[in-house]
């Protein structure tokens, strides 16, 4: 038979590491041996090259060979278990071989079954040790608030257990950039705690491989790898490692932890809702190989620190919570009069920038600015809160990298890159700013250079002292307490600003309503001067002309004269009915009056009587139907504004036609539901229908003085009065057949 | 032939003189006997009132004057026991119906619009001195003394 290796030979190097397949090597790391059979016919097909050492049988002595007739041992129970499985579990066992302790993981990998051997050891009460390290986990619980505190826990714990140098946890920003959150170490050694590695230091496919292997270990940084063999007619090219504890390790990474200067790691992952949340970096600087039992431990302890992220983080967001709802209680426990002074009196208060921890806030509340703490200066202010109203969304903006996403030339989105921005209606609104935190991050060695060129090629940097960089243009970011703190306020603040305005609303209209009340008390006085003022004047040209006209001969008025002195008399009456009509038109909305049922058919036949003379002179007839509404008015206002329609009915009739006025209660008007419809209808001269709000217009006139008489006050009038009955008036007009005015009096 | 005395007070000239010029025509016209007393500041008024013996007497007040009103007047007239029964004419621009009806609160007879023309005046005079007021009680309706002129 006939045997080949299946080494990876592709040449990696630090250009394609992210390529690199590093789950299928073909390598393994020299402190144990593998073997592999296909999961059907239990045939050997991959040896390491090692296995004599462990198993003293040559691996050429073992591959195409069935599992069972090589091994002294029995394995068919594990690997009937492992065949079942579907998931990625691991079975790990110690069995005694020629003598040797030997610790044995077993799990699948695609179709074959991979058997790993490790020397390991039993020590004296490790069971015990281990044990009480595991229950101590539980106290930590209560000895720490902080996540970071249990981390530091933990990471002692686990040196103690390991006895590693340095024991570091990593924790990933969301660009998994690694930051040593926790760390404790041999005191002689240079601490790493608070550096930062860029996120390439560990590529995509390695974290993939964390997530399925939870637990890595590299017993000697210098070891040499030993090569998987198949047999020649295997038709297996290529293994894959990615759950082998084995795993031979990218010599990319060997020579990364060798420019540190480490010897032997231990790597655990802690995932955190399936992501890569951080990890347990263990170092050694020499070699260091762990028992079975020491790595469950220290995975246990992963676990517990998982398990708790939720937890610390909760409780570290309740005491931020706790803190700004404090600020804003304090602010909304003030007892504030409903004055404009009540916001300036919250924005004296720092709380109402420390409840969302913000370095300053501005209101724009009904044309006055509000400021409080560091705020961009108004004539830049305006700029910002422009673009915030536009990007706006749900009358709401969060941001804490303004200068990354927006542009403004002023610079004033990189004087406060942080704004958690409120409308509280179209114009008004409420922001809190941030300014930048320059972040000073501490690398691990320059991180635009962790790839270094040098004449042997590229290769990981060698440096490691700490390098920082200043991070700008964004400033710390907005936590929900913070922003449920800055919305329950900002609630507080609409409806204080709400019961404000409605204050000053008030205090408007009082003010205005003592202004008119003035007014009219000056427009009665204005009245009481028409009456006697006015009107006595006119009064007296009248007599004074009559006098003359009515004795021309005795003062010998010639005929001129007395043409001139009949016009003159004319005007002053036009004016007396002017001021008399003015009078009665304010007599309206001055007067209180009590309501009475009215009968509008009584009283359309009451008026019918009382203008028989001007009816039957003009030729005219009224068409009264019987089913009109009873409703509730001021009789003399309702019987003026009646007669006033008919009036103008009488006034504009059509010249070849006899005046017919019907006055009907029009149930086919689409409001007769909600009003009594009074139609009183003409076959007059009518109007344009665009006219109709004229007509209404107090002195208004849609003709000419010499053409009809009259003051342009009488439907207007009538508009008036159908306001004080809360009703109103409408007219339809069509020229030269007729006009409807239509009285609408509520139900 | 009838005699008759007219009072009329009222400080307005144009209307004393409009006054005179029209009860002189209904003298005239109707050969009457007329006693016109016009007085501009009430100065006497009430005394010259008293001490005329005359059968027919008839008083015109204005309402709106300085210092003291018509309805002043009226009410002097109507607490003095021998001129309560004098006929009273309340004679004003103002076709007010406060006025109107203060004005037969107090005790008037009548209430005259202040007319437009001579020949109204005239109807009004002459109609307030052919009421034979001994017999006849204003029904409320024909109070306003010129519906019945005008």
């Amino acid at each position: 038979m006939e045997f080949r290796d299946i080494v990876n030979r592709d040449i990696v190097n630090l250009e394609n590491c992210e390529d690199e397949a590093i789950h299928i090597p073909g390598l393994i790391q020299p402190h144990g041996f593998l073997i592999a059979l296909d999961v059907e016919t239990k045939t050997i097909n991959v040896c390491s090259e090692n296995l004599k050492e462990f198993l003293n049988i040559d691996y050429t002595a073992v591959l195409g060979k069935n599992i069972d007739s090589v091994f002294k041992f029995s394995l068919g129970t594990y690997i009937n278990k492992i065949q079942e499985e579907n998931g990625e579990r691991k079975i790990t066992f110690n069995e005694l071989c020629w003598g040797n302790l030997l610790a044995f993981t077993v799990h699948k990998s695609g179709n074959s079954i991979i058997v790993e051997g490790e020397t390991t050891e039993n020590l004296p009460n490790e069971e015990a040790r281990l044990y009480n390290a595991s229950k101590k986990l539980l106290s930590y619980i209560e000895d720490t608030s902080s996540l970071k505190d249990l981390c530091n826990s933990v990471a002692k714990a686990i040196k103690e257990i390991t006895g590693y140098d340095r024991v570091m946890i990593y924790k990933f920003d969301s660009e998994y950039n690694g930051e040593v959150y926790a760390e404790v170490k041999e005191k002689q050694l240079e601490p790493f705690l608070g550096l930062h590695y860029p996120h390439t230091d560990i590529p995509s496919q390695a974290r993939a491989l964390y997530i399925k292997n939870l637990l890595r270990i590299i017993g000697d940084v210098n070891y040499r790898p030993i090569k998987l063999y198949t047999y020649t007619n295997s038709k297996l090219e290529t293994l894959d490692l990615g759950l082998s504890v084995l795993r031979s390790v990218s010599p990319i990474h060997l020579q990364y932890l060798n420019n540190m200067g480490v010897g032997a790691t231990l790597t655990v992952s802690l995932l955190h809702k399936g992501k890569l949340w951080g990890l347990i970096a263990c170092h050694h600087y020499s070699t260091k190989f762990l028992s079975q039992e020491v790595r469950n431990t220290v995975k246990l302890h992963g676990h517990f620190i998982t398990s708790q992220i939720d937890v610390r983080i909760l409780n570290e967001q309740y005491e931020i919570s706790r803190q700004v709802n404090q600020c804003v209680d304090n602010l909304t426990a003030k007892e504030l009069p409903f004055i404009r002074a009540s916001v300036q009196e919250l924005f004296r208060d720092d709380a109402i920038y420390n409840l969302c921890n913000s370095n300053g806030v501005v209101a724009f509340i009904n044309g006055e600015f509000y400021l409080k703490g560091d705020v961009p200066e108004l004539n830049k202010l305006e700029r910002y809160t422009n673009l915030l109203f536009k990007e706006q969304h749900q009358n709401t903006y969060i941001s804490s990298n303004m200068p990354q996403v927006h542009k403004l030339e002023n610079g004033v989105l990189e004087e406060f890159p942080g704004v958690l921005f409120y409308k509280l209606d179209n114009e008004n609104y409420i922001a809190w700013f941030r300014e930048p935190t320059i972040r000073t991050i501490t690398w691990a060695g320059d991180p635009n250079k962790a790839i270094e060129k040098d004449k042997n090629g590229l290769s990981p940097r060698k440096s490691f002292q700490s390098f920082e960089e200043r991070v700008k243009d964004t400033s710390k970011p907005w936590l929900t307490p913070e922003i449920v703190a800055a919305q329950k306020f900002r609630l507080f603040l609409q409806s204080l600003v709400r019961s404000i305005l409605t204050n000053e609303d008030k205090e408007r209209q009082r003010i205005l309503s003592e202004h008119l009340k003035a007014v009219n008390s000056e427009l009665e006085n204005i009245s009481w001067i028409s009456t006697h003022d006015l009107q006595e004047p006119l009064r007296k040209i009248r007599i004074m002309a009559s006098t003359l006209i009515e004795n021309s001969e005795q003062y010998q008025v010639t005929d001129l004269a007395f043409k001139r002195i009949t016009r003159m008399s004319k005007s002053a009456e036009r004016m007396q009915n002017l001021v008399r009509n003015i009078l009665d038109y304010n007599k309206t909305s001055a007067e209180l009056q009590e309501l009475e049922e009215i009968d509008f058919y009584a009283l359309i036949c009451q008026l019918e009587e009382d203008l028989k003379e001007s009816l039957s002179e003009e030729r005219a007839t009224i068409q009264v139907s019987k089913d009109l509404p009873t409703i509730s008015g001021i009789p003399f206002l309702i019987k003026q504004c009646v007669l006033n329609i008919i009036s103008n009915a009488l006034k504009f009739k059509h010249p070849e036609r006899d005046v017919v006025i019907e006055v009907y209660n029009d149930l086919a008007d689409e409001k007769s539901d909600l009003y009594y419809v009074l139609s009183i209808k003409d076959n007059g001269i009518g109007f344009d229908q665009e006219h109709e709000d004229k007509i209404f217009r107090i002195f208004s006139r849609l003709h000419s003085k010499s053409e009809f008489e009259g003051t342009g006050i009488g439907l207007a009038f009538c508009k008036k009065i159908m306001l004080k009955h809360n009703g109103f008036i409408r007219a339809s007009g069509v020229k030269d057949e007729g006009a409807i005015i239509r009285l609408y009096f509520p139900k | 032939m009838n005699n008759y005395s007219i009072y009329y007070l009222d400080d307005d000239e144009d209307d004393t003189i409009l006054f005179e010029e029209a009860v002189m025509a209904i003298a005239e016209q109707q050969s009457l006997k007329i006693h016109l007393h016009i007085s501009e500041d009430g100065n006497r008024f009430l005394e010259n009132i008293k001490n005329d013996k005359a059968a027919g007497k008839v008083i015109f007040l204005d309402i709106n004057m300085p210092i003291k009103s018509g309805f002043e007047y009226l009410n002097d007239l109507r607490s003095n026991q021998n001129l309560s029964s004098v006929p009273v004419v309340m004679y004003s621009t103002s076709a007010n119906e406060s006025n109107i009806f203060k004005s037969q609160q107090l005790g008037a007879n009548y209430y005259a619009i202040k007319p437009n023309s001579m020949n109204d005046l005239k109807k009004i005079i002459h109609k307030a001195i052919s009421i034979d007021f001994q017999k006849e009680t204003a029904p409320p309706n024909n109070f306003l003394f010129n519906q019945l002129v005008g």
